[in-house]
């Protein structure tokens, strides 16, 4: 069964940038697990609006940078954000793409990383693997 | 969706707001550098260095690119250079002009002006478009 989304309204965000202008990209959050949509409010918003606002705008020019929003495995996504009370937290925001009618970008799950470079974090194995599983419907 | 949804939605939306016109160039500045950025994730890779690797190949630190890669702090031209010195490539250097392209205008006010109260079919409160090609001005009528 399809999972509920919020979306996020970007609209005037493009209008602003003359590169956002033709963007045919659209985001959402996954608002079926309320404590997930919370923690990834809690987390973009301590990020900070500057990280944010250049996040959010890679997303919608259909880049990829590894720092920024990188391709996990699949259509699954990951952001990268230092975040955290004292911006100190290495978070990452894991997220499907859907490539429908241009390409929306669901946020689903935060996960804070632990684990050095080249070490195998088995619950980011676990979370891209259930994020495959998910349906949604635009 | 919920009124805690709707209350949560909208700070997130506020993150989007441009306070001031510098706001916004800062964030254009960002998204250049970060094409720049781009290109020398590839040529690392390429090369199969790792930031650490060329923090030393700089003489800098580590966190220094980690903030340029993640468009904290913006790159500077001797920077670049140092770059291209030590991953061994030049930047190409393109440049695309836009199109200048004009806010829709209400032909009430402007046809006469430009002459397009002769166009068929511009009837009272049709907009128009106004882009300028390279060759030469156009008026299209979009409305």
């Amino acid at each position: 069964m399809a999972r509920k989304v919020n979306k996020y309204n970007t609209e005037t965000f493009k209008r602003a940038l003359p590169e956002l202008q033709n963007s045919m990209v659209e985001i959402y959050f996954d608002a079926e697990n309320p404590k997930n949509f919370q923690e990834i409010a809690e987390v973009l918003t301590q990020a900070g609006e500057k990280k944010v606002k250049r996040l959010m705008a890679v997303i919608l020019k259909n880049e990829y940078y590894d720092h920024i929003y990188k391709k996990e495995d699949g259509d699954v996504t990951a952001i990268k954000l230092m975040a955290g009370r004292s911006k100190n937290q290495n978070y990452r925001i894991y997220c499907k793409e859907i490539f429908k009618e241009g390409k929306k970008v669901v946020l689903i799950t935060p996960h804070i990383k632990k684990v050095q470079k080249n070490q195998q974090d088995q619950t980011i194995v676990n979370i891209i693997q259930i994020i495959k599983t998910y349906e949604y419907e635009f | 969706m919920s009124s805690n949804d709707q209350q949560i939605m909208k700070e997130l939306e506020s993150l989007l707001n441009f306070g001031t016109e510098n706001d916004k160039l800062e964030l254009e500045a960002e998204l250049l550098h970060l094409k720049f950025v781009g290109v020398i994730e590839e040529m690392m890779a390429q090369e199969d260095l790792t930031k650490a690797d060329l923090a030393a190949k700089l003489s800098t630190s580590k966190s220094y690119i980690t903030q340029l890669f993640t468009g904290d702090k913006l790159l500077n031209i001797k920077t670049l250079v140092k770059l291209q010195r030590a991953l061994n490539f030049s930047f190409r250097i393109e440049a695309e002009r836009k199109k200048p392209l004009f806010e829709a205008v209400i032909c009430d006010k402007f046809k006469k002006h430009f002459g397009l109260d002769l166009v068929k079919g511009a009837g009272e409160g049709s907009r128009y478009r106004l882009e300028n090609t390279s060759e030469k001005s156009q008026r299209k009528l979009i409305a």
